[in-house]
Parts: C-alpha cells; structure tokens; sequence
C-alpha cells in the first residue's frame, strides 16, 4: 500500500500481508483469517473493528504467534515487526520469545483470569521483567513499582504482594497493562481491554493505556466492537468482515463517509445522543457466515442491502482506493 | 496472628475432634458386632466361672461408657491395653510392626506422588504421543487388576521362575540395607501401583485444563519460558486438586500394604489386622482402627496445610475471618 499523505513521515512499525489463519477442527478446516492486511506507524493508534468471530484476536494473536497450535495454524502471510519476518522464527524459538512482551505486548480482553492466581503481582512481574532484562531481583521489583505507579494503581509496593483474587477487575486491567510498561513494549495490542469491565471504569482504564502510548511513545493497536471508543481514540481504522479487512482509513474519513454496507450497518446500529430518542436502531439482518468454507464471493453478499448480480459470480472483492480510503466492495468498484 | 497460622489451628481442632469421633466409633464397632469375643477367647467350652473371671478382668462387666472412659483414659496415658491372644502389651506389639509397615509405605507413597505427578505432566504436555498413550493404558490397566493378583504372578515370576527377588519375608534395613532393598522392591511397587495411577491420571487431566487458561496465554504473550510455564505457572495450579486425591490415597496404601504383606509374610501391621480380626482379638483390634484414623487424619492435616501453602485463596478465605 503506499504511504499516505497523514502518514508521511511515520515511520512502519508492524506491517501484516496476506496473513492466512485456519483452524483444524473435526468439522473441517475453519478459514478464520482470509488474507489481511494492515500496518501500524510509529506512535499511531489503530482500531480493527468486527464483530465477534471475524479473525481481528486471531489476526493479532498471530502476530506474536500464539494462536494455539493445533488446532490453529498460520498458513501463510508476513509480519514484518521493524522490518523484520516474525512468521520466519520458530513460535517456541527463544528469539520469538524475546519479541513477545518486551517489543510487542499484549493485553487480554479478561483481565479477571488472565493473571495466575496462585502468585503474588510482584512475582509475576518481576518474572517477566527478568525474562527480558538482565536485572537484579531488587531492580525488578523496583521496575515493576514505578510500572504499577504509572498505571495510577495506589500504593504500589503494598499490591506487589497481593494476589490478583484481592484486585477487582478494573485494577486487574491496569496490572496486565502495567506488564507492558514494565517491559517498554514498542507496540501494544490490547484485545477489547474494556469490554469485561464495568462502564465506569472502561473510560479509566482507557485513559491510562493510551496516556502510557503517549508518554512512552509506543504504537496501540486496540481491538475492539465499540464503535464509540474508536471515534474517540484511534488515528485509523480496519473494519474486518469474515476474516478479511473490508474498509480502512483515517478515523474521521471513515466514520464520516463509511463506504462499505457492513460499516454503514455497524454504524448505525450504535445509539447516537443526537439522534430521536424514538428512532430505532438498525441491526444488520442475518448472522456472520460460517467460515468452514473459504467464501467464493463477497462473504457480506447474503446480508447486503445493495446486494448486485457482481457481488455473487465476481468473486472476492480488493482492497481498492476508493473517496479518500480504502473498501472491498463490487458495487463501489463497479460505479468507479 | 497471619492468616496461614490461623488457618492451621482451625485445621488442627477439626482433625482433633475427627480423631475422638472415629476413637468413639472404633469402641463401639467392634461391641455391636454378633458373636462373644470373651468366649473366642479363652475357648467355647471353656465354663461360665471361668468366662465371668475373664470378663471382669477386662472390664467388659462394666457399663459401656465407664468402658469407654477407661478405655480412653489408658490410651491418654499412653497405654493401648493388651492382647489376650499374642498375650503380649499392644504397645510392645505395634511398636515392633510399625516400623516395617512403615519401610514399605513410605517409599511407596513418595514413588506414588513423584511419579504420579511426573507421569501425569508428561502426559499432559506430549498429548496424544507415544508416552501418552501407555502410561493411559498402564492407568487404566491398574484400576481393573487386583493387586493381591499381581502380587503373586510377579512372585511366581521374579522369584520362583527367574530366581531374581526373594518372595517372602522382610529384613529391617538397619540389619542389612540392601537385602531390606531386595526383599521391599516387589512390595513397594505392588502398593504404589495404583496409587500412582490415580495420581498421575488427576495430574494430566488438571494439566490439560491449566494449560488452556489464560493467565498461561498471559505469560506465553510475555516471553516466559515453555519450562517455567509448564512446570511452574501450569504445575502449581494443576496441583491444587491433586492434594485431595493424594490424600484419598492414603487409605488405598494401608489397604494395599494389609493385602501385599500378607502375599509376602511380612509381619507389619497389615497383617496384624488379618490376624486380629480372625481371632477376634478384639483390643487390638479396637487399637488398629484408633491407629489407622490418626494416621489417616494426620495426613490429611498436612495434606491441608500444603493446601494452604500452595493456593493463597484457600488460605486467605478460610483463615481470614
């Protein structure tokens, strides 16, 4: 893809293409990832948008490998990290294991489980801290003090020795979130880090991850089905459809002049304050199709609204420059 | 007082009051069953004057709860009563068996636990492998197959036909350590058999599903190494409902050691409750049943306190308060 004019000057900082995944299930071979592509400048946040089972937490698991294997396997693709293949390394290799966490951390969608219940938060990051830095115990554990200090966590030294039972929720987000601190991660990847938590404490818990994207200028890629987080935070967008990326661009091109019918749909199924209170909302009819079989045409085509003749026999669709962005879509490149 | 020491002393007044309930139930069992333990005693045709005599010198005239009373009273004074049929003191009796008993369950029991867990990781982490699928048999397999029948096909085996191991009798390993060793292989293995299955099959059943938790997803996603997650984020949390299977255990290898050392002629206290109970030795017996709660209950007490040590939940909730 070439560089943009609001990129120039930005710096790649993970760049995916054509990234396959399937899983191998008794059912069959399930194509949960169909040929994405996406990339993430330097200091930028990114939002992927989907709905549940479209391949955006399988896409970003595979970017540091750890999509479970078997059953899931990357069939092909590239993540180059700094220019780097990261698909080339062995998912066990220790040099795979020094990516993971210290250049690109991850933050999990549960944070009620996602901690090891039987240690101390300070035992498990000071564990991490000295898996990637050759440091003192006494050093770890200061490191990883000033980490939960910056996440706003109160009295840091006094919850190193509490186990993560005797957090909430809320503080349990802000602990994993501390983990990329601690590790000075380039690339954070949080996977829907506020959709388990309570409504207040999501803008919170929100406001510190990307205050710790700015102060340590590092790069977010948030994954995410709430449209309103996105207009908020992200600098650009992928919405992912059946595995694929079906429209990208700038938050604001995007959100404004959603080309693709599934974007349209998705917005205008969220409640606006501007709008009637009376007005209903407008779901988009049908369910997601079942990806045991690689779609042959548009995956969208049986729920589509402006469904043509094109969207069944053309095949799938490209990515195509389209009014300022990026869409997948026949009947746009058609009127072209 | 922190909460780990709170949590013990709750666990050691319920384990002291478990062990008066089960001295209660030993007194009483063996008064309830049909038959006169006197007259078995001292023979059936033995006259009434003399069963009378007998009687009163055991206190058994006495009504059952000043029995039971004196009965307790000995044994806080460290006095288990006597046998009238080995006519010798149930002090001097257990202390000699007790020994050997333990010699053979004690390795059994630490073969049963470092194994099991071992086996049961193994398992859990070659999934489907080789490895994986004969020690499921071998699991399987041990739970179908009497041991007292294994027990004599290994002594036909190993010591008749091949001549390799002595099959019966027990040398003290304070008198020669390595005939001790000779004569305990075969027993050992036979009473940690299932043991260890049980334990390796509650390992690799916990491991698998650990394995798949996200917290393991956590550290994977921050480089911790494949060892260190495997035998120390995954391990420790599999553990957890291993220690009450390891404590179920406990009765299996007084069961088996009772069943392998009658096969072998040990004289331990496993034979002691066969033969005691055919001659209807009725103190010791009643002496057996109190030994075999406490040590039953003891185990379990320390099985508690791992408990406590290995998952702070358990620890935290129930000493907390």
């Amino acid at each position: 893809m070439p560089v943009e004019k609001h990129e120039a000057g930005k710096e790649r900082l993970l760049e995916v293409n054509d990234l396959h995944v399937s899983f191998f299930t008794p059912a069959g071979e399930v194509h949960a990832v169909n040929g994405v592509t996406y990339h993430v400048n330097q200091e930028e946040v990114v939002a992927i948008v989907g709905e549940s089972g479209c391949g955006k937490s399988v896409t970003q698991m595979s970017v540091i490998q750890l999509v479970q294997t078997p059953p899931g396997k990357i069939i092909k693709g590239e993540v180059l990290f700094q220019g780097k293949d990261l698909l080339k390394l062995d998912r066990n290799s220790k040099e795979m294991r020094r990516y993971r966490g210290a250049e690109i951390s991850m933050i999990f969608q549960e944070p009620m489980t996602s901690l090891n219940p039987v240690f101390t938060i300070g035992k498990q990051m000071t564990d991490i801290i000295r898996t990637h830095q050759k440091v003192s115990k006494k050093e770890a554990v200061r490191i990883a003090v000033s980490a939960l200090e910056s996440v706003g966590i109160p009295e840091p030294e006094a919850r190193m020795k509490n186990y993560p039972f005797e957090l909430s929720g809320g503080m349990r987000q802000r602990v994993l979130i501390a983990f990329s601190v601690a590790c000075h991660a380039k690339l954070i990847i949080a996977d829907e880090p506020t959709t388990a938590l309570d409504v207040t404490t999501q803008a919170q818990v929100m406001e510190v991850l990307l205050g710790i994207v700015r102060e340590y200028r590092s790069s977010l890629v948030v994954v995410t089905h709430n449209l309103g987080l996105v207009s908020r935070y992200a600098d650009r967008i992928y919405v992912m459809y059946a595995g694929r990326v079906i429209e990208s661009g700038t938050t604001e091109e995007l959100l404004v002049h959603p080309l693709h019918p599934y974007t349209q749909g998705l917005l205008n199924s969220v409640p606006r304050l501007e709008n009637d209170k009376n007005s209903d909302l407008e779901p988009i009819d049908g369910a997601p199709p079942n990806l045991l079989e690689a779609p042959a045409c548009c995956a969208f085509a049986p729920r589509c609204p402006f469904v043509c003749e094109l969207c069944r026999t053309q095949g799938q669709p490209e990515l195509r420059k389209a009014a300022g962005h990026y869409v997948a879509c026949h009947r746009l490149n058609k009127e072209e | 007082m922190n909460s780990l020491t709170r949590y013990i002393l709750k666990r050691i007044l319920i384990a002291f009051f478990i062990i008066v309930l089960a001295g209660v139930f030993a007194f009483c069992v063996i008064r309830f069953v049909p038959g006169d333990p006197v007259r078995a005693m001292i023979g059936s045709d033995a006259d009434e004057a003399a069963v009378e005599a007998a009687r009163r010198s055991l206190n058994l005239d006495k009504p059952l709860f000043t029995q039971m009373q004196l009965w307790f009273g000995n044994i806080l004074n460290g006095n288990l009563g006597r046998s009238l049929v080995l006519n010798d003191s149930i002090n001097r009796i257990f202390a000699a068996r007790i020994p050997t008993t333990l010699s053979l369950s004690i390795p059994a029991f630490t073969i049963a636990i470092v194994f099991g867990i071992f086996f049961g990781t193994i398992c859990a982490t070659h999934r489907g492998s080789l490895i994986d699928q004969v020690l499921t048999v071998y699991i399987a397999g041990t739970n179908g197959v009497p041991i007292f029948w294994l027990a004599i096909l290994l002594m036909n085996l190993l010591g008749t036909k091949l001549g390799w191991l002595p099959v019966i009798g027990y040398v003290k390993p304070s008198e020669d350590l390595w005939q001790w060793f000779l004569h305990a292989i075969m027993p050992v293995a036979l009473i940690s058999l299932q043991p260890l299955a049980a334990v390796a099959r509650q390992v690799r059943t916990n491991m698998l599903e650990v394995i798949s938790q996200d917290y393991i997803r956590t550290a994977r996603a921050y480089g911790v190494s494949e060892t260190r997650i495997k035998y120390e984020y995954a391990l420790r949390n599999a553990l957890i409902p291993v220690i009450t299977v390891v404590g179920l255990q406990v009765p299996t290898i007084i069961g088996g050691s009772m069943l392998i050392e009658v096969c072998f002629s040990i004289a331990g206290m496993g034979r002691l409750i066969m033969t005691s109970v055919s001659n209807t030795d009725y103190l010791v017996i009643q002496a057996l049943v109190l030994f075999i709660s406490v040590v039953v209950v003891l185990c379990n007490l320390l099985l508690d306190i791992v408990y406590g040590l290995i998952d702070p939940r358990i620890r935290l909730s129930s000493g907390g308060k």
